[in-house]
């Protein structure tokens, strides 16, 4: 089962804010957290569009996957929360019809938890081949 | 396979076809060699004409109308012929011995004589044909072009040529070592490698020089070209091979073969411009032919370019010194790269150079290389952190910028580091995520935007 979660704010977090509700939302250690996050920053930019980054928090064990949507209208946080070890097939599934032009389109529309929900269950079916 | 059956079987291949075909293409049918194709044609031609040849076209089979198109030994008895003729210049030889050379009928050798007039025509000299005498007319320096010319020619028609004795069956093995260390002379002082090839121009040059200063054949060449600036040092080595060959033969040499030689070491393929003219002339052709050209994308155009310019600076040489080269592979480069062939020979018909097929041909080779080597499918693999985060954005970026690309798929850093053998037939990795292990492929970090500079890289790293 996926957790999404949906955010709207007036500023962007920055990164110690951001774990924190992170943490909140997916049971998760806050310091794990954040540390994960500037870990995958170091590695590479997560920004998968001029306006929308991806913060990656990637760790064993984790019990609730899923997406958490940030947003101030201008700027999008699309936080992808996997298991390195086990990571969820439909999360995967959704990815792969998330990350897409034609769905980030859509993306930068949702204002509510309900529009995200209902966008992530219309890209779900959508494969990509 | 016995004869017979060949020739019985090229009929029935040569009436399947409606146009040309080549030697080259009989031989791969029938799994034999060029001159078996020949000799089978002949063979077939003995009676009766059944089989018509054009050079650079090939064999086809002929109409009921008597055909007055050469055969292929008739070409290569002509060929003979005009060697042997312009050997002989200034003083050319008795017809009757002739006929009794070559042995041939009169009708034959006036049919020839005529014939070789035309193949004279582009080396403005002619053949006088009075007082039982058959003569070449002209001045030593045509004959000499000429001469060069036919006696590549010889060989190309004869045989593959296989090293340079292949040319000259008559070569002293003396002479041979004394004309390889001239070449290797000039090498050495020129700082240049002689490539292929100028290795027969050159050799076949100094050859002929020997040949008739041995015979005192040579009429003095009254250089035309007065105000030409050559480079001291061409001037300085041509003159010190003049001077070995005079001492190897033990004859005075007309001082005016310096100039001559001159011509060739010009000539030669070499990167440093040895002398002062041609380098903005050779950039501009260049430059037209391959804007002309239309590549498509991803060909390396600064590659090709230096590539072109490397032939075509001498090119521009020979074409203003009248100076033929041959090129042995022309059959085959317009056989199996028509299109390309065509297209140059076209492009360069619209410009004020007269560039003959056997030149077309080389550049063909380049153009075709530069275009064999851009379409060969790049095999990539994009990797992130998850395989499916970043990555997955970069396929369509990646696939809208190269779609040529074969895109393997996408991975986690952490599965490609586990399975690398299993990924070593990877052209590039492009990865949003830096790593911290050899790879089993180029790896290429790019941000998952994919802007344009990040396009740029990976071009820039896969096409040079």
């Amino acid at each position: 089962m996926v957790k999404l979660e949906f955010l709207s704010v007036s500023k962007i977090p920055d990164t110690q804010t951001l774990s924190q509700l992170i943490a909140e939302r997916f049971q998760l250690n806050v310091i794990q957290v954040q540390q994960n996050i500037l870990n995958r920053e170091n590695l590479g930019s997560t920004m998968i569009a001029p306006d929308i980054s991806m913060p990656h928090v990637e760790m064993p064990n984790i019990i609730k996957q899923g997406l958490f949507l940030i947003t101030n209208k201008q700027s999008f946080m699309l936080v992808l929360v996997i298991d390195s070890n086990q990571p969820d097939e439909q999360l995967i599934a959704i990815l792969k019809g998330l990350l897409v032009e034609q769905s980030l389109e859509k993306l930068r529309k949702a204002s509510s938890q309900q529009d995200f929900e209902k966008l992530i269950g219309e890209v779900k079916n959508y494969a990509i081949g | 396979m016995s004869n017979n059956n060949l020739d019985n079987k090229i009929l029935m291949f040569l009436g399947q076809q409606v146009d040309f075909v080549d030697a080259l293409t009989i031989s791969r049918t029938f799994g034999v060699s060029k001159k078996t194709v020949y000799r089978a044609i002949n063979k077939l031609n003995k009676d009766d004409m059944l089989v018509e040849s054009q050079r650079g076209r090939g064999y086809r089979l002929i109409d009921n109308k008597i055909s007055t198109s050469t055969t292929e030994q008739d070409e290569q008895r002509q060929i003979d012929l005009a060697i042997n003729l312009l050997h002989s210049f200034p003083h050319g030889l008795n017809r009757w011995r002739l006929l009794e050379k070559l042995y041939i009928s009169e009708s034959t050798l006036h049919r020839d004589l005529s014939a070789l007039n035309e193949f004279f025509i582009p080396f403005h000299i002619s053949i006088d044909r009075s007082a039982g005498n058959a003569k070449v007319v002209g001045t030593e320096a045509q004959v000499r072009k000429a001469l060069n010319y036919f006696l590549l020619e010889n060989t190309v028609t004869q045989q593959v040529v296989e090293g340079l004795a292949g040319i000259f069956p008559d070569i002293t093995k003396k002479d041979q070592t004394f004309i390889s260390s001239q070449m290797t002379l000039i090498e050495k002082e020129l700082d240049v490698e002689i490539l292929d090839p100028y290795t027969v121009n050159i050799f076949s040059h100094l050859y002929i020089m020997l040949d008739r200063v041995r015979q005192h054949n040579s009429e003095s060449i009254v250089t035309t070209k007065t105000n030409v600036h050559y480079d001291e040092l061409l001037l300085r080595v041509a003159r010190q091979v003049i001077n070995n060959i005079s001492e190897y033969t033990h004859a005075v040499i007309n001082p005016e073969e310096v100039n001559n030689l001159v011509l060739y070491l010009v000539g030669l393929r070499y990167d440093r411009t040895l002398d002062d003219s041609q380098e903005g002339e050779a950039h501009r052709l260049v430059t037209y032919l391959v804007d002309e050209l239309s590549l498509p994308k991803h060909v390396n155009i600064e590659n090709l370019k230096n590539a072109l310019i490397g032939h075509v600076r001498p090119m521009i040489h020979r074409l203003k010194e009248d100076m033929l080269i041959v090129n042995p592979l022309l059959n085959d480069i317009q056989f199996s790269y028509e299109e390309t062939f065509t297209q140059i020979k076209t492009i360069l018909a619209t410009t004020i150079y007269n560039v003959s097929d056997d030149e077309v041909g080389f550049l063909t080779l380049y153009v075709v290389r530069a275009l064999e080597e851009a379409s060969i499918r790049k095999r990539v693999l994009l990797m992130c952190s998850t395989g499916v985060g970043t990555a997955q954005l970069l396929q369509t970026r990646v696939r809208r910028a190269f779609p040529d690309f074969e895109i393997v798929g996408t991975i986690s850093s952490r599965e490609y580091e586990m399975n690398l053998k299993q990924f070593e037939q990877v052209d590039l990795v492009i990865s949003t995520v830096a790593i911290h292990f050899q790879p089993a492929s180029p790896v290429i970090q790019v941000s998952a935007l994919f802007n344009e500079g990040d396009r740029r890289r990976v071009e820039e790293l896969l096409y040079g």
